[in-house]
Order: structure tokens, then sequence, then C-alpha cells
């Protein structure tokens, strides 16, 4: 299949109401609203937000488990819904909360999945993606008695049995130790060369080390939709730290030209978004040692995901319309 | 169907596992062998008593199913939504209605297991006896049926809630309103309509049919459509969860449960629509008794009256009934204790519980005191066409007592007129002096002296104005006999109607009855072509010490010779040298050849009738039940007051259905029945948990 023309996850205007709500109801009702998104073969998206921001939401609508109120989602060309079952063949699906029988041997299970996808060499597959998740050992594991981090790595060996094109992973490290995060994000990471891969997570590090992508949910509404390049090669904010700031500081360092915004971060430090012009820094470092507040440390940040999160964050809690930033891969409505 | 087998598969091996499943199967199993244990015991040392079949077996199975089918679904779909592996399962490219096929399948075949391993118990009666496979099969037939519509119930609940719980409990009610449906419409006051539909929705009622072993087209559809609608509605359910239901769905549903419907109503209208698996059709009536109840154009009730005792023939009569409801919807009965409800008893004229009482909106009625198809065909004929019967019986001249059931009394034989439906009255008719007007019929029944000259004027009148006259007179061998000779009534016959009644003694060596020397006790040969002798070939008649009769009929009388005797006997006359020397043999005075025992005869011009016997033993106490002689009996009292005779119809084969065990035998089968199933169950039980704890 032409896997480079097509994206292999679209979402058109994907919008999904709960209890029955009727149009034009409020927004409070409404799950996830006016989606549009597109993800190409080779991409590993993160799809980051808040609690409740509607990110499970999504990735049900994405599976078909979920029929969307209105819109349309396809997988690898597959409507969802009218097309549900081609749509599934093309998807690995890791839901949230690991769903496992707790009876069953870990390669009975996997093997009752391969039957159901009707994979020909079951038994090969699951030994191929046991020894991918680092099971291979535990094989005849009863799943009910395995630690939550071998479970959570069955339920992803679930989803990549059949080489899907397409994995959702919905919270795919949620629960585990320090260790088994970093192996599992590895094995994303590895999984996601030749697939596409959404994956959810309110966790930043993992979007920032794992993702290619980022897709911002807020409020069931996309506040961002940027590429990971774009928000690390930014730098336009700074880092002041001072010894003894005084009641003004945050007035006077809004007053400086070419200063866009401040943020008190501690009692002693300030971020600055500025525009980035050298000449502006070197007008801050004056006006605090002008001032006498004991300049401590003044550094450039690179702009990191984390500002950007709170920025959007911010702004999604004002009434005001959110800006949608420009990037790769973007659906044809957008 | 690949997705289908593959989540069953998967669930059975689920359920394979839990402890519970073994705990379940090995206490139905135990308390299935102990009942049938306890019957195995009756079939050995009182054969006949009780069926040779499972029904009871069966029945303590699927009541068992009642509770643990609740069980055994209640995890099915509640679990999956409540641990979220439906959202995963439901990922993978499976249809919502091969998910809850598959889950279907899985419990059904856990049922259709359990129901093997009781396969033991129908086993050993077919290698230690020969009970009929019909309602063998059948009862099991309407075991999977039962335990499929079970499961949808079940499923459905399942598919409700996150709940195991609830939704044992939601099934668990489903499943009890459905099996008490028919208390409900029994006890409580509900409309006739009301009533029926909750008799065709009562699970209970389309259970006992299979059990039975007879298999109605309606049967089979009640449990295939509430298991289709239910198992419909589940995938429905799952989908509406998701927000998935669409106006087809809906409409699949609505049509589906249409169409179950309609042919439903199909199928109640046509009760022909029905399979008897039983060896000799036992659970059809005859052609001739569904002729009847198909033409039925008016309400039969029958009220059945069987006391407490009786409770096993009410049973079974309760099973006729049902089976004669088939073929028509005018038929309705209930039982009726007689202890309880004395003066309604009264009414019918009943002698002895165990009696159907066949009645007409207008009152009249007829009974059937047997559950024979002769009883009740010919009760349901005389309900339809009632004919008051009043019979008299002369007294006065040393006649058969009849109230004596002693051996040489003719109790027995006025009792089966009575429950035949008539009326007995004596008549001594030298104080009475006429016929009395309501007599339907006089019988005369071994006079041992003449009558007056008054009586039999009496009587001649009576005749004459299209009476009708039993006459039966044994060979004369007593003094009293001999005395009897001497009135005019063997005069009036020979004038009358052209009868003689021989001064003989029928001597019938080719017929006679084993163990005799000269066959004064003999078979008759051949019957004539009656309605009263139609299917009596079959039994046999037996007579004892009789005179043979001749004919030479006048004009305007018909006769037909009812029973002969074979072309060897002979009409001995010689009584003396007979007793003296006690060998006899023919001679020329002798009438030879085949001789008229029995006739009957119509004067054509007065409508009068006569059946005269050469025999008056054959209906005492000690002949009348044997071969065929109370339906002679029955057919010729009924002939005469031209009533529907108790004619004889079509016979089943019947095959004594026993097992042949010995006393060692039987306590070995019954160790069997009650521990060895169960008990291999509980090991295998026990051998997966350790295997199980082994792995780990």
């Amino acid at each position: 299949m032409d896997t480079t023309s097509r994206p292999m996850i679209e979402a058109k205007q994907l919008t999904k109401r709960y209890g029955g709500v009727t149009a034009g109801r409020e927004l409070a009702e409404t799950a996830v609203s006016h989606l549009t998104f597109a993800c190409q073969p080779g991409e590993i998206v993160g799809l980051l937000g808040p609690n409740g921001a509607g990110k499970t939401t999504t990735m049900r609508l994405l599976t078909g488990y979920l029929p969307p109120s209105s819109g349309a989602a396809f997988i690898a060309g597959h409507h969802t819904v009218n097309a549900s079952l081609q749509a599934r063949q093309h998807l690995g699906y890791l839901p949230e909360t690991v769903p496992l029988y707790p009876e069953m041997s870990v390669a009975g299970y996997l093997h009752f999945i391969g039957k159901v996808r009707r994979l020909d060499d079951v038994w090969d597959r699951v030994d191929q993606v046991l020894e991918a998740v680092g099971l291979l050992d535990r094989a005849e594991s009863f799943i009910g008695k395995l630690s939550k981090g071998m479970r959570q790595r069955v339920g992803l060996a679930q989803a990549l049995l059949h080489n899907p094109d397409v994995l959702i992973l919905d919270e795919p490290t949620i629960g585990l130790d320090p260790a088994q995060i970093v192996e599992i994000r590895q094995l994303i990471a590895s999984v996601g060369r030749q697939r596409t891969v959404l994956l959810s997570t309110h966790i930043l590090a993992e979007v920032e080390q794992v993702c290619s992508r980022v897709i911002l949910l807020m409020n069931g509404r996309i506040q961002a939709d940027l590429p990971l390049s774009q928000i690390k090669q930014g730098g336009n904010q700074l880092t002041i730290q001072l010894a003894n700031p005084s009641a003004q500081t945050h007035e006077i360092l809004q007053g400086i030209a070419g200063v866009t915004a401040v943020y008190p971060d501690t009692p002693n430090q300030f971020l600055l978004s500025f525009d980035g012009r050298d000449e502006t820094r070197q007008l801050v470092a004056e006006t605090a040692v002008s001032q006498n507040w004991g300049l401590l440390e003044l550094k450039t940040n690179p702009h990191s995901l984390e500002t950007l999160f709170l920025e959007k964050l911010k702004e999604a809690q004002t009434p005001t319309l959110s800006l949608v930033g420009g990037g790769p891969g973007r659906g044809p409505n957008a | 169907m690949h997705n289908v087998w593959q989540i069953a598969r998967r669930e059975l091996g689920a359920l394979f596992v839990q402890p519970l499943a073994y705990v379940f199967g090995v206490v139905l199993l135990a308390l299935t062998g102990y009942v049938f244990a306890a019957e195995l015991f009756v079939h050995a040392t009182q054969p006949g008593v009780l069926p040779l079949d499972v029904q009871s077996v069966l029945g303590l199975f699927t009541f068992l199913y009642l509770f643990a089918m609740p069980a055994l679904t209640m995890r099915l779909l509640a679990e999956e939504q409540r641990s979220g592996t439906l959202e995963l399962l439901l990922s993978l490219p499976i249809r919502d209605g091969e998910l809850v096929l598959g889950k279907f399948l899985a419990g059904f075949l856990f049922y259709a297991l359990t129901a093997a391993l009781t396969g033991v118990f129908p086993l050993i009666l077919f290698v230690f006896g020969n009970p009929d496979p019909g309602p063998i099969w059948s009862a099991y037939l309407g075991v999977l049926l039962y335990g499929a519509a079970l499961l949808g119930i079940g499923l459905l609940a399942s598919a409700l809630t996150e709940n195991q719980i609830v939704a044992f409990i939601v099934a668990l009610g489903i499943t009890l309103l459905l099996y008490l449906l028919t208390i409900v419409a029994q006890s409580f006051a509900v409309a006739e309509s009301v009533a029926t539909l909750f008799n065709e929705l009562a699970l209970a009622n389309h259970q006992d049919n299979f059990f039975r072993g007879v298999l109605l087209v309606k049967d089979g559809l009640y449990f295939v459509a509430i298991t289709a609608v239910f198992l419909l509605t589940t995938s429905l359910i799952l989908k509406s969860k998701r927000g998935r239901l669409a106006m087809a769905d809906w409409a699949t549903l609505g049509g589906t449960a249409a169409v179950f419907t309609l042919l439903y109503i199909l199928a109640t209208q046509n009760p022909g629509w029905r399979y008897d698996a039983t060896a000799n059709n036992a659970l059809t009536p005859l052609p001739e008794t569904i002729d009847l109840l198909q033409n039925l154009d008016e309400p039969i009730r029958v009220l059945g009256f069987y006391t407490s005792e009786t409770a096993f023939q009410q049973s079974q009569a309760e099973a006729a009934l049902q089976t004669m409801q088939a073929y028509t919807n005018q038929l309705s009965y209930e039982f009726v204790d007689p202890n309880a409800n004395p003066l309604l008893a009264e009414q019918y004229d009943l002698t002895f519980a165990g009696t159907l009482v066949f009645t007409r909106e207008d009152g009249s009625f007829a009974k059937a005191a047997t559950l024979t198809d002769r009883d009740l065909h010919t009760a349901l004929l005389r309900t339809l066409n009632p004919t008051v019967k009043t019979a008299y019986f002369l007294t006065g001249h040393g006649e058969r007592g009849w109230q004596d059931f002693g051996e040489e009394g003719m109790g027995t034989a006025v009792t089966l007129l009575q429950e035949s439906g008539f009326t007995i009255n004596t008549l001594n008719l030298f104080t009475a002096g006429e016929v009395p007007a309501d007599a339907s019929a006089v019988f005369l029944i071994d006079q041992q002296a003449p009558l007056a000259d008054a009586e039999l004027a009496a009587l001649s009148r009576y005749v004459d104005d299209g009476g009708a006259l039993f006459i039966a007179r044994d060979a004369v061998d007593t003094e009293g006999r001999a005395a009897a000779e001497a009135d005019g009534l063997l005069t009036w016959l020979q004038t009358s109607w052209g009868i003689t009644l021989r001064n003989d003694l029928i001597i019938d060596a080719a017929l006679a009855q084993a163990g005799q020397s000269i066959g004064l006790t003999f078979i008759g040969a051949q019957y004539g072509d009656s309605p009263i002798t139609q299917g009596l070939a079959q039994f046999g008649t037996i007579f004892n010490v009789a005179r043979s009769i001749e004919t030479e009929l006048p004009g305007g009388v018909t006769a037909v010779n009812l029973i002969t005797t074979s072309s060897q006997a002979w009409g001995e006359t010689n009584f003396e040298q007979m007793i003296s020397a006690g060998e006899v043999a023919p001679d020329a005075e002798d009438a030879t050849g085949q001789l008229t025992v029995a006739l009957s005869a119509r004067n054509t011009a007065s409508g009068a009738r006569l059946v005269v016997f050469g025999d008056t033993d054959f209906l005492s106490n000690s002949f009348i039940q044997q071969g065929g002689n109370s339906f002679l009996f029955e057919n010729a009292a009924n002939w005469l007051v031209d009533d529907v005779l108790t004619i004889q119809l079509s016979a089943r084969e019947s095959i004594p259905r026993q097992v042949t065990i010995s006393q060692s035998q039987l306590t070995l089968l019954q160790l069997v029945s009650i521990f060895l199933t169960p008990g291999l169950l509980g090991l295998a039980g026990v051998w997966v948990w350790v295997s199980r704890r082994r792995v780990g």
C-alpha cells in the first residue's frame, strides 16, 4: 500500500458529545470538539493534555469504539464507523488501564488475539513480539501474576502483534517504575520508525523524549499542533534569578523594551519572554544591576514544551480564541 | 464464524479454570445421580411402576440450571465491561454480534457438556433395559433448547451492567418470571385472554412436551425465538452503550421479533405440527379421535376427579388431555378432588376416583373410567351424542344378582353399564304390571323360574312397541333352569322372531380352554359383521356351558349372528350320558358345525331390538373381565339403546419397558450414578487447580 501519500490517522472536525446533547448546546457537555489533524507514517505524535482534556475520548473515536457525534475519523484511509472492521485491521490499540484476562497465560492470550486477527503464523509472531517487549521468559506465566509493568508490556505486545500500520497508545507508561518507563519509551521509539504512533500522555518529558510532534489538547480542543523541533529551536525565554527583588521588579521588567511577558517563577526568579535580540538581554542585565536587585543568574532558555504547555493552558482558561501553530502533516481541512 | 469460535474457545478456557464450575458440576451430577439411583431401585424391584425414562433426572437438571445459568452468564459480558477488556476486544476486527455469539457458544458448550455428563443415566437404562429412545432424545433436545433460551436471557442481563451481582439478579428475575407465568395465569383471576397469553409465554409449558416425548413446532419456536431475540438485544445493548445504535438495528430487532411472533401464532393454530417421538405414537390420539376433536363446534369441559392418592394417574390424565387439546381449542379441563367436593362427584354418579367426566354446556356428560384410547374416544362421542339410557333388570325369577360381586354375580358387568352411562333399575313385572315408559332396555338374565303369563304379555307389548330386550339363557344344567324352560318366552321368541334357543350344550373341543377334557368352556371362533363385535377378535370372548341358537327369520326381522363356534363344535343333547359316562360324542340328534352363541335382531317395522345370548356365565364376575367379554356386553347393551358403541379402535403396540438387573448390579450402578461421574469431574477440577498452581 502506498502509505506515503495518505495520512495513516486522519481526524476531520471530530466532535463527541455525551448524554444525548443536541447540536448547538454548550461546550461543557462536549468531550472533544472539531478536532482536525492527520498523522503520517513514521510520525510519533504525542497527544498532550491535562487530565480530562479529552485524550481518551479522542482515542476511542479513532479506534471506532465510540462513534463521533459529528465529523469523521479515518485509519489508513478507512472510515472508523462505516468501514470499522477494515480500519481496525490496521490498528493496534493499548487502552489506558491495560485490560487483560488474568486467568490466561501471556502466550495463550497473545495467541488468542493473533487468532482473532487471523494471523497465519501466530506462534512465530507471539514469540517475536514477546522478544520485542522482553517477556519471552514469562510466556507461560499467568497474566494475573505479572507485575504492572509486565502487564503493560503484554498490552503493548498485543497491540504490536499484527504489525499494525497505526498504533494508538493511551498513557502507555502510566504506573511504571522509572526503569520500565525508559524501556517502554525506547520500545515505542523503535517501533515508531516504520509506523504511525499516536500516544496520549500528560507527562511532558515523555513527549520530549519520544515524539516527533505534539498535539496539545485542552478542554476538548486542539490548542497547538507543532513539530517538536520547532518548539526546541525557539530559545526566546530568559530566566533571571535575583538576590533581593523589590515589589516593583515585575513591573519594571515588564517595562523593558523587547520583553513581551514576565512570569514570576519563584519569589526570587522570573521567566521572561522576549524578542530574542541580544540588545534586550543586555538591557535586562543592566536594569538588574542598576536597580540593585543583586543579579545572581541570567540565562537564555530553549523554548520548552513546558512553557508552551503553561502558556496554552493559561490561554485556554481565558475565553480568548487560541492560535494553532503550523506544522507538517496537517489535515486538508485545517 | 472464525471470530465466534475464537471467542468461545477463550471463554471456555476461562470457565474451566474456575473452581466454581467444577463445584457446580459435581453438585449437579451428584444430585441428579441420586435421583436416578432412587428411580433405578424402583425400576429393578417394581418394573412398570415408573416410566423407564430420564424425565425426573432432566427435570432436576433444568430446575438447578434455573439458578445456575444466571450464575454462569453473569460474568460473561459484565466482567469484560468492568475490566475494560471489552474496549480492547472491540478494537480488534470483531463485530458486536460475533462477540455475543462467541460468549453464547461458550456458555452453550459448557451447558451441553454438563447435560452430556448426565448421559450416563440413560446409557445405564439402555444397557440393562429397553427404554423407548424417543422420549429420551426428545427430552435432551428440550434440555438443549431450554439452556439456549436461559443463556440468551443471562447474556442480556450481563450486557446491561458492569456489576455481576446485578446481572445475576436481573437474569434470575427474568427467568423466574417466565418460569412462573403459568402459576400466575392459574392462581390469579386474570382475564381468559391474558391467561392464554401467559400460558403461551410460560417457560415450563413448553418444556413439558419435550420431556414427555412429543415435539411441537411451537415449543421449538418458543425457545429459538427467546434465544434469538435476547441475543440480538444483547448485541444492540452493547452497541447502544457506545452510542452506535442505528435505526437499522431497531428495525432488525423489531423484524426478528415480528417474524417469530407470526410463526408462533401460525404454529399455535396448527397443532398438528408436532412429532410424536414415542415408539407407539402414545402421545398422539387415534385418527378417529383426532377427527372428532378437529370437528368440535362447541366447548367441552373435562372434569378430572382425582384424589391425592391418585396424583400420578392425574398427571397421566393431564398429559392425555393436553394431547387432545393439541387438536382443538374447544377442550378445557380442570381437576377436582371428589373428597373435597363430594356434591359435584355425586352429580356425576361417580363410583370411584380416577374418572374423567366430559361435559357440555347444556349439562349432558359422559365418563371415561380409564385413559385408554377407547374410553376417551367413547366418552367424547357420547358427550357429543347424549342418549338417556335407563336399563331395567327383571327380577323375581332367581336371576343373577345385579349387585352381587361374588363369582356367580354380575355386579361387575352392571357397574360397567353404569360407567357407560346407564341408569340401572330393577323391575318386578309381576307387581308393576307394565314395563315403565322410561325403559330404554330390559334385561332378562339367567331366569331360574318361568315368567308368568301377565309378565310375558307385558314384555311382548313393550317389544311390539319398539322396545329393546336383552335375553341371556344358559344351557339347562340345573333344575331351576329346567323349570324356566316351561315359560312362554321361548315360544314367543320362536313365533314372533323366528329365534330358537336349542335345548343343548355346546361342546367345542377345537377352541376349548386349556385343561378341559370335553370343551364346555370355549372361545368364540367367528364374529359377525356388527358394530357390537367390531374388533373383538383380537381379544377373544369366552363362554361356559352355553346353548346354541338357530334362526328361521320371519319377514320384517333381520338378524346378525354375533358369535359362532368353530366348525368342530356340536350341541350335545344327551345330557344323561354325558354326566354318567363323563364322555361325549356328536350323534344324529345333535346340531353340528358352526353354532351360533349370540345374535342380534331387529324388527324393521316396529324398530324393536333384541340381543339373545345362549350363555349367562360370560357375564358373571368370574368371566366378565376375561378377553373381550366386557366389551361384548357393553356394546350389546349400547346397541340395544342405539347409543354410540364402545367400538374398539385401532390398537397400539405396547412393549413392556423395564430393566433387568441383579441386586449386586443394582448396588454397583447406584454407586456409579451417585459417585463416579461427579468424582471424575471433581478430580479433573483438582488436576486443573494443581497444575495451574505449579505454573504460577
